[in-house]
């Protein structure tokens, strides 16, 4: 196996979602059983990114009427990890909360402070229903980039971090 | 005799993928995952049993050994939140992680900023503290 290219076996897998998190353990499964992690580091983060991605997902995804709500991929070859997700998203369950947090995160100077901040927040107020702690501990805790598009009432987030043999 | 677990505490609780064990005084271990919403939702409303039995059993200081948490989502934290907000000025909690799961160092390491007063991290292995440690 080569030191830049821990994924030798590459691994592509999508996972239908539902309302809940009902599905969610049969991926977080599914994704620590895979062989080609080099590092525990990168099995352990691949695995929480994917959960918290996907949970979003099933929280506030549009039902298209058959209980289906999004998706989520998960891709690991080469050095590479991806996590991609998607779901419908209209006016009413906006996706403006989601892209404004992730563009926010974007241009953190210091990713520790803002989840700091965010904490802070719901230390202070405890009627706070929603954590919004979930992209912050994508980038913060599990060291991925995220990008968002929004076309067509199809929000798509993409999660990417390096997983090298050393971590 | 105060801080001893009473003889009708049951020494582990299970709540679906969650496990809690009360084996010491002053002492509560967590294995397993905290990620569903129903182990969520049952955990929090043990946490206030738990919080009241730490205030009747005279513990200033509670070591939490989570080392044990494999896995836990941002609800979880949500959880600790909660938990160190009820302990403030009524005890300190020690948690004990595991250095090598990046999760526990970076998360627990951020609530310990929060709450210096109220929340120690300490890396696995570390010895156990007894309910009379001072708590500054």
């Amino acid at each position: 196996m080569s030191a830049a290219a821990p994924f030798d076996v590459p691994f592509e897998q999508t996972w239908d979602l539902t309302r809940g998190s009902d599905g969610l353990d049969v991926m977080r499964r599914e994704v620590e059983l895979y062989r080609g992690f080099c590092h525990a580091a990168c099995r352990e983060a691949t695995t929480m990114a994917a959960w918290e991605l996907a949970e979003n997902v099933s929280k506030y995804g549009l039902d298209d009427g058959h209980g289906f709500v999004g998706q989520v991929t998960i891709r690991l070859a080469g050095a590479a990890a991806f996590i991609r997700t998607s779901n419908g998203s209209n006016a009413k369950g906006s996706p403006d909360d989601a892209i404004a947090a992730i563009d926010r995160i974007a241009s953190a100077r210091n990713l520790a402070d803002l989840y700091r901040q965010r904490l802070r927040e719901l230390f202070d107020d405890s009627d706070h229903t929603h954590t919004r702690l979930g992209l912050l501990r994508v980038t913060y805790e599990a060291g991925f980039r995220l990008t968002h598009r929004y076309d067509a009432s199809i929000l798509e987030i993409v999660a990417q971090r390096r997983c090298e043999k050393s971590r | 005799m105060p801080g001893r677990a009473s003889a009708s505490r049951p020494p582990s609780k299970v709540i679906g993928s969650l496990r809690l064990h009360f084996h010491l005084p002053c002492e509560i271990r967590f294995e397993g995952t905290l990620a569903s919403a129903m182990v969520q939702n049952e955990f929090k409303h043990h946490l206030a049993d738990m919080h009241d039995r730490i205030i009747a059993d005279g513990c200033r200081v509670i070591t939490a050994d989570v080392q044990g948490l494999q896995f836990v989502d941002s609800s979880a934290i949500r959880l600790f939140v909660d938990w160190i907000s009820r302990a403030t000025y009524k005890y300190k909690i020690i948690f004990l992680i595991d250095p090598g799961t990046t999760w526990q160092r970076l998360s627990f390491s951020v609530l310990q900023s929060m709450a210096p007063d109220s929340v120690e991290v300490r890396e696995g292995g570390s010895v156990p503290v007894s309910k009379d440690e001072p708590t500054t």
